[in-house]
């Protein structure tokens, strides 16, 4: 045997759906007994366009309508956790419903990947439906399972009608999912694309073998018998536009679709001047018990009408937080779809065109088989969703054209936040509860306008949370309360990012439980953009001890958390599991969203407005927006000005040599976000101070202070002291009057990123 | 009991009275009375509604002039009335303005966010299909209570309908003291989490309230809508308390006007659910007065379904803005349960209809990246209109297309009261026509033709989505701008037959339907069983809505004895939540009774949604129980048979046809003159006072014996 040499060049990676995730080569390389259908075939007039466009779209919303209907997974109906669509018959996505939007590229990543390697055995004929969980060839994660049901002009193949939806357990070492699986092996299984269904009828055996899996059987059966016939019904529906349109019309319409999406996505790009946008975001724990910090970056690099997306800076996999190309490239996906090109209403394949992949194998975006995933919808996704907000944000926000700056959707939520408890039944089966009270969300700031409280999430358009009598007609739960989280430090912004909620429960009528999944941060995930400040972090804590049953039957109604009571038990940031009785109360928060701009720069008569809804106090205007009241509760003009200036000298360090000049003022050259201007060259702030030349990170000529996170704001002292030390907050502060450009909230020695780097301006 | 004897004088079926059936429909823009004439002959009166002032006036300017038409005075016409009837908008028109009544609303302590919180979902509940996506366009509607007005509880109810903590009366009283006095409340929502199985608080905090201010309107979730859901509940309570002072107001108002001008016989209002019931049903549940408008209509088709014997119909209507689709199936309109308001979501059961923005004044443009030829959503509406108004209207719409092809005559809308500017359309369209290289008449044509196949998905989402096939239907096209068209939705269907319900009468069919639906009393009780049922349970449950309804039916004045009961159940398979099934109840004294409800829910499951969604180990749970008390009124029309001179075309007009796409020669007829078994042959146009009919080359044209305009294609 002979050492390899290192010279020799290495062999190409292989994205391959086995060793790496699936990402489609530039040609499908298809067996040739199947055929094509040519969608350009035919001429569509302008009004049988809209006529089939309509019917298409149409369909494919009846296709989610009809899931939500049958299905009886609670995760299904309110947490939207599925999506539709209508692929073109190489796997190009021709229109996506209003569900989950990162699962947009699931589908069509899976239809690739099986007329690839399914198309010569067993072959693909019309009747079929395929199905997989196969996050490596394309689908999130196992829970979520594709259907793909191909439709036939003749013997050529015509497009893919899909689904996707996700089964609350499809088997694995743990309920669910396994946030502490160090290989794939210990979670569910996976199926690479098989034929479930023949001639229209399914395969009793394999749906057998699939269902065998779960801890939920019968609800997994219900959940597959409902997805197969929605899918069903919805191919007759393409069926029947094709026998009356003829398939070349509506193939003409699908290509002229997905043209005309592709064409106004360049339009809008062409507009921003080329260049790379960059963002970070940091999550902890890749496994229980794990006390180190992890981070993904996405680059977004812009030349033309096309973008190249890569996750270069992100760390080497790791522990349960990984997620494969399918998701990752969703969230990309959903984030520039939402921001740029939501009036396509989801038919989204052209915008796909424009967009490439560079990625750098063996990271948490892009990890090798046997990485473990099932944990994706958890963190990873909506990590990897944030930070494609904002670095797409941050391109928008260079563009020429002010009506496209204002589609910056600003900072989402940045993970998914959940929990899972387990109760044993009296016949002996296991009762899963799951919360879905992540549905709640908040949209982040945006910079027209406050972020919505409670609001949803921007890539789940119709998201739903249960009520509470849904919680307690399902699961052995009583809630104590559930309410909006206060505003505060926390989203405090030129404008505000939405608050989160929170809410308290308890074990009831059951003498005991597991506390079998949290989410106890140490530290917020989500910074604000363009000097905002950070979001919340969302928590997780058990009171032990309570008395909570005598005491209700006192009257004592505990509806906020300091008037719980008991004994807090220090958690970490996930599991171990903890055992749970009646007398022991959970307390829990999904988060607010960051901020947008300097809070010091929000509208004085916007913080009294929120002053006086009651949407924030009196001492938190003041200490985070420099917004002074008089005893009479009447806003003070004089020390306000004052405070303000106070407060910007404070973080300088220094005083200010000048105010700051207001944002909504026209000026000359190209306006970046709040505060930046890029005039002849160089990098500028509003109030006319030089930053550095345009070539360069604006950040070298602002003053950096780099501090733990609470230091700006009580309201960010974190109860795990020592995680959230591992992170700062690093504030870019223009010299000349003091406001706060950006913010970073960064791993301690990271080094600064060139984040906003504009080749030709 | 006062109004015994005026219920005594519908009898049971009614007939044996002689007298005017009068029904009256408030709309936004107008206001139509119908009335049937002892001789059966219909009476119909349009008039402006007079929403900014008082819309009573309206209402009575419309029975004035029913009564002008028969040569009464307002006196003489009321005092023949059997009954009159009455739909209004004006609960929706409360919300949908924000000018309901300042409410209050108590929640169990700890939930009283639930009403802003929106389950998180109330950003895009209820909006369009394109809006949904765009983050950027959509935020959280105009709150309904301010936050000041809503009181914390200390009380705690759990699924079971026990008690975990007893309600603190003596904090209650204060709290609802502090919303009476100092935030001065005109109305008190009342929504405790489970009160569905255990109302006992509510009903003491009502009481409390009474106490404090006995004039209060007070609405109890566990009477207003007894579902599981406390975001839904609390909508529906709030809403209900709402527009309860002023839909009080008015209703009394309105009685006491119509009584003032002789009316003695029962005035009785719209149910959003079918059917009308007393005002005192009305003052006590307002919430069920919303959007009765739309749903007269789909009750006025299905009356008149059932006397035609078309089992299956699509009815649309038409009008200036929006296109509205209910079903009949065998004879019954078919409701939902789901329904929001302003991007509220609440449970009450309705007849369901739908609504797309595919109207008259829908504008056509192009759509800047497909360069395809598009239709609304975006409407003229009233305001400006279309350009053919002239009223300021610059962007084309459907209503300028049907100018431009002929199918309107430009000077004879609306009885000639309003001349058109058809030079103003054809530019307008020319111009829009011009950018994708249409000529004239193939842009407007293609507007049409692409708002008809708008209405004819939502029609087909409708009836795909009940299992049925659309070809199995008959149409009822009515509503002004519907009969313009019913020559495009027939095609479009692949519909045999369409029918312009009434002739005249399309544009007025929903104030026909409230004048003609039977006296309803509707009650729920929500339960938690599975099949199969626990059968004393049942019967415990049955035997207490039976009392309950019949209670009610008494405290309206009603003889439960009289009134035909009918008893339903809501099933699903256990954890669904969106799903239900709405079967009759088997006799509880059948021994097969649980077979054979197990049986019927597989079987119209099965019919739904296909054999392989059944589930078959899956428990089915009924999660509510329904009876509803009714008494029907027979009041039909006829067409005049009598003998007349044979009809024919008093001109003719060149019409470009979008089914031939060509300008063809075609003869006009009055359709005052046309009676009961005459037939014309299309194209053809048959000009009405208030729409007119369009016949395409090749469709047929009968007049039934009621007065119904039959249309039958190729």
């Amino acid at each position: 045997m002979t050492e390899a040499d290192p010279k020799a060049p290495s062999p190409p990676v292989a994205w391959d759906g086995v060793a790496r995730s699936y990402m489609p080569p530039a040609k499908l390389v298809i067996d040739p007994s199947l055929k094509l259908f040519d969608m350009r075939s035919g001429q569509v007039d302008p009004i049988t366009f809209e006529v089939v466009r309509n019917a298409l779209i149409s369909a494919n919303f009846e296709h989610g309508a009809l899931l939500e209907k049958l299905c009886t997974s609670p995760v299904l109906l309110f947490g939207r956790d599925f999506q539709t669509s209508l692929l073109s018959a190489n796997g190009e996505l021709a229109c996506m419903g209003p569900n989950l939007q990162y699962f947009g590229n699931s589908a069509a990543r899976t239809a690739q990947w099986t007329l690839e390697r399914r198309s010569a055995n067993p072959g693909i004929r019309p009747g079929d439906m395929f199905f997989s969980n196969d996050a490596y060839v394309g689908s999130p994660h196992q829970n979520d399972c594709v259907l793909l049901a191909p439709v036939f002009v003749g013997d050529e193949l015509f497009a893919w009608v899909s689904n996707i939806i996700h089964h609350m357990d499809v088997g694995g070492a743990v309920p669910k999912q396994n946030s502490g699986a160090r290989e794939v092996w210990q979670e569910a299984p996976l199926f690479p694309s098989f034929r479930l269904v023949e001639d229209r009828v399914p395969r009793e055996d394999l749906l057998a073998m699939f269902i065998r899996q779960s801890r939920l059987p019968l609800m997994i059966e219900a959940d597959m018998r409902a997805a197969i016939a929605a899918c069903e019904a919805t191919r007759g529906k393409i069926e029947a536009l094709i026998e009356r349109y003829g398939a070349g019309t509506v193939g003409g319409v699908l290509a002229g679709a997905l043209d005309a999406g592709e064409q106004m996505f360049r339009a809008r790009l062409e507009t921003i001047p080329d260049g790379r946008w960059s963002h970070r975001v940091y999550t902890e724990a890749a496994v229980p018990g794990d006390r180190n910090v992890y981070c993904y970056q996405t680059n977004i690099t812009k030349r033309g009408g096309r973008l190249v997306i890569d996750n270069r800076g992100t760390d080497p996999q790791a522990g349960a937080i990984s997620l494969t190309f399918g998701p990752y490239s969703g969230a990309l996906f959903s984030a520039l779809t939402s921001q740029l090109a939501a009036d396509l209403a989801g038919v989204n394949g052209g915008v796909y065109r424009c967009v490439e992949f560079d990625l750098e194998p063996g990271l948490l975006s892009s990890p090798n088989h046997p990485a473990p995933i099932s944990y994706t919808g958890a963190a990873p996704v909506g990590a990897c969703i944030y930070a494609a907000v904002i670095a797409v944000g941050k391109m928008i926000s260079c563009s020429r054209d002010a009506e496209i700056r204002a589609l910056a959707l600003g900072p989402t939520i940045p993970h998914f936040y959940t929990n899972g408890l387990e109760f044993d039944r009296p016949d002996g089966r296991l009762e899963l509860f799951s919360s879905l009270d992540g549905m709640f969300g908040s949209l982040g700031a945006m910079p027209g306008r406050d972020g919505v409280a409670a609001g949803g999430h921007s890539w789940i358009p119709e998201s739903v949370a249960p009520n509470i009598e849904n919680y307690e007609h399902q699961s052995p739960l009583l809630f104590l309360y559930r309410r909006h989280l206060d505003a505060s430090a926390e989203g405090a912004g030129r404008t505000r990012g939405g608050v989160g909620v929170e809410q308290a429960f308890m074990p009831y009528g059951v003498t005991h439980g597991r506390a079998s999944s949290h989410m106890n941060e140490s530290f917020p995930k989500s910074q604000g953009q363009w000097g905002g400040n950070p979001g919340s972090r969302s928590f997780f804590r058990i009171h032990r001890h309570t008395g909570i049953a005598g005491r209700l039957a006192q009257g004592d109604m505990p509806e906020r958390s300091v008037e719980i009571g008991g004994k807090v038990t220090p958690l970490a940031y996930k599991g171990p599991s903890e055992l749970l009785s009646p007398d022991d109360v959970i307390e829990w928060a999904t988060p607010t969203t960051a901020g947008w701009g300097d809070p010091l720069s929000r509208d004085v008569s916007m913080v009294a407005d929120d002053v006086a809804r009651g949407d924030l106090l009196p001492e938190a205007a003041s200490q985070s927006f420099g917004v002074v009241f008089a005893p009479d509760g009447m806003m003070d003009a004089d020390a306000t000005a004052s405070r303000r200036r106070i407060l910007r000298a404070e973080r300088m360090r220094r005083d200010p040599l000048r105010d700051p000049a207001p944002v909504d003022v026209d000026c000359d050259g190209l306006a970046v976000g709040d505060a930046l201007v890029l005039h002849e060259g160089r990098w500028a702030c509003r109030c006319g101070e030089d930053l550095a030349a345009a070539q360069d990170n604006f950040k070298s000529g602002a003053i950096m202070t780099e501090a733990p996170i609470q230091s700006i704001a009580p309201e960010f002292i974190s109860d795990d002291p020592e995680m959230a030390d591992l992170m700062v907050l690093r504030q870019w502060l223009c010299p000349g009057c003091g406001v706060r450009l950006d913010t970073d909230l960064v791993r301690a020695g990271d080094p600064v990123l060139h984040d906003v780097l504009i080749e030709q301006p | 009991m006062a109004a015994t004897d005026n219920w005594a004088k519908l009898g049971a079926n009614g007939g044996d009275a002689l007298g005017y059936t009068v029904g009256v429909d408030i709309g936004g823009t107008f206001t139509d009375c119908v009335a049937i004439a002892p001789d059966a002959r219909l009476l119909q009166a349009k008039t402006l509604s007079t929403h900014a002032s008082d819309p009573g006036e309206g209402v009575l300017d419309g029975i004035a002039m029913l009564a002008s038409l028969e040569g009464l005075t307002v006196e003489q016409f009321l005092g023949q009335s059997l009954r009159v009837s009455h739909g209004a908008t004006i609960g929706t028109n409360l919300v949908v303005e924000r000018k309901g009544a300042r409410t209050g609303l108590l929640a169990t302590a700890g939930h009283t966010e639930a009403l802003a919180m929106m389950r998180g979902g109330g950003r895009t509940a209820g909006l369009p299909y394109e809006q949904i996506f765009s983050v950027h366009n959509t935020a959280k509607p105009e709150p309904l209570v301010d936050r000041r007005c809503i009181g914390a509880i200390r009380e705690r109810i759990d699924r079971n309908g026990r008690v975990v903590a007893p309600l603190d009366e003596e904090r209650a009283r204060e709290t609802i003291r502090d919303l009476i006095e100092d935030q001065q409340i005109e109305a008190l929502a009342i929504c405790l989490l489970w009160s569905f199985r255990n109302s006992a608080h509510e009903q003491r905090l009502a009481q409390i309230a009474r106490e404090l201010s006995p004039g209060l309107f007070v609405s109890l979730s566990s009477e207003v809508a007894p579902q599981l859901g406390e975001y839904e509940r609390t909508v529906a309570t709030v809403i209900n308390a709402y527009v309860g002072p002023a839909s009080v107001r008015y209703l009394r108002d309105t009685a006491r006007r119509l009584k003032a001008r002789s009316l003695a016989s029962p005035f009785l209002v719209m149910q959003s659910s079918g059917g009308v019931a007393p005002v005192s049903a009305a003052e006590r549940k307002p919430l069920v007065t919303l959007d009765s408008g739309p749903a007269g209509g789909l009750a006025g088709a299905a009356s008149l379904s059932r006397t035609r014997g078309d089992a299956n119909v699509i009815a649309t209507d038409m009008g200036g803005t929006s296109f509205d689709v209910g079903l009949v199936v065998a004879g019954e309109p078919v409701s939902a349960e789901t329904r929001t308001l302003s991007q509220y979501t609440y449970r009450t059961p309705h007849l369901d209809v739908r609504s797309i923005a595919c109207g008259g004044g829908s504008i056509a443009w192009i759509d800047p990246h497909t360069r395809a030829l598009r239709v609304g959503p975006h409407s003229a509406g009233s305001s400006p209109g279309p350009v053919a108004y002239g009223r300021g209207g610059t962007q084309p719409t459907v209503t300028d297309a049907d100018v431009v092809l002929g199918l309107v005559r430009a000077d004879g809308f609306l009885d000639g009261r309003m001349p058109l500017d058809a030079a103003g359309a054809r530019e307008a369209i020319a111009r829009l026509g011009s950018e994708i290289g249409l000529s004239l008449e193939q842009a407007a044509a293609g507007i049409l033709q692409v708002n008809n196949a708008a209405a004819a998905n939502l029609i087909g989402q409708r009836t795909i989505q009940q299992g049925l096939d659309p070809r199995d239907f008959t149409l009822y096209v009515f509503g002004g701008a519907g009969p313009v068209h019913v020559w495009g939705f027939a095609s479009e269907l692949g519909v045999s037959k369409a029918v312009i319900p009434l002739g005249n009468g399309a544009s007025t069919l929903s104030a026909y339907g409230i004048a003609t639906c039977d006296v309803v009393l509707q009650l729920d009780r929500a339960c938690d069983f599975s099949l199969p049922l626990d059968m004393d349970a049942l019967r415990d449950a049955l035997g207490e809505l039976d009392q309950s309804a019949a209670a009610e039916a008494r405290a309206v004045g009603l003889d439960p004895a009289s009134l035909a009961v009918e008893r339903t159940c809501l099933l699903r398979y256990r954890g669904q939540f969106f799903q239900s099934l709405t079967l009759p109840v088997p006799d509880p004294a059948d021994p097969m009774f649980n077979a054979q409800l197990r049986e019927a829910f597989e079987r119209e499951y099965a019919r739904l949604y296909g054999k392989g969604a059944l589930v078959l180990l899956q428990d089915v749970e009924l999660f509510a129980l329904r009876t509803r008390l009714s008494r029907a009124i027979d009041a039909s029309v006829a067409a005049d048979r009598g003998p007349h001179p044979r009809p024919a075309p008093h001109e003719t007009r060149r019409v470009f046809w979008p089914t031939h796409m060509d300008w063809i020669e075609t003869p006009v007829w009055d359709g005052t003159q046309l009676h009961g078994g005459d037939q014309l042959d299309g194209p053809a146009i048959v000009e009405l006072p208030h729409t007119s009919v369009a016949l395409a080359p090749g469709q047929s044209l009968e007049v039934d014996l009621i007065g119904n305009y039959v249309v039958h294609s190729a």
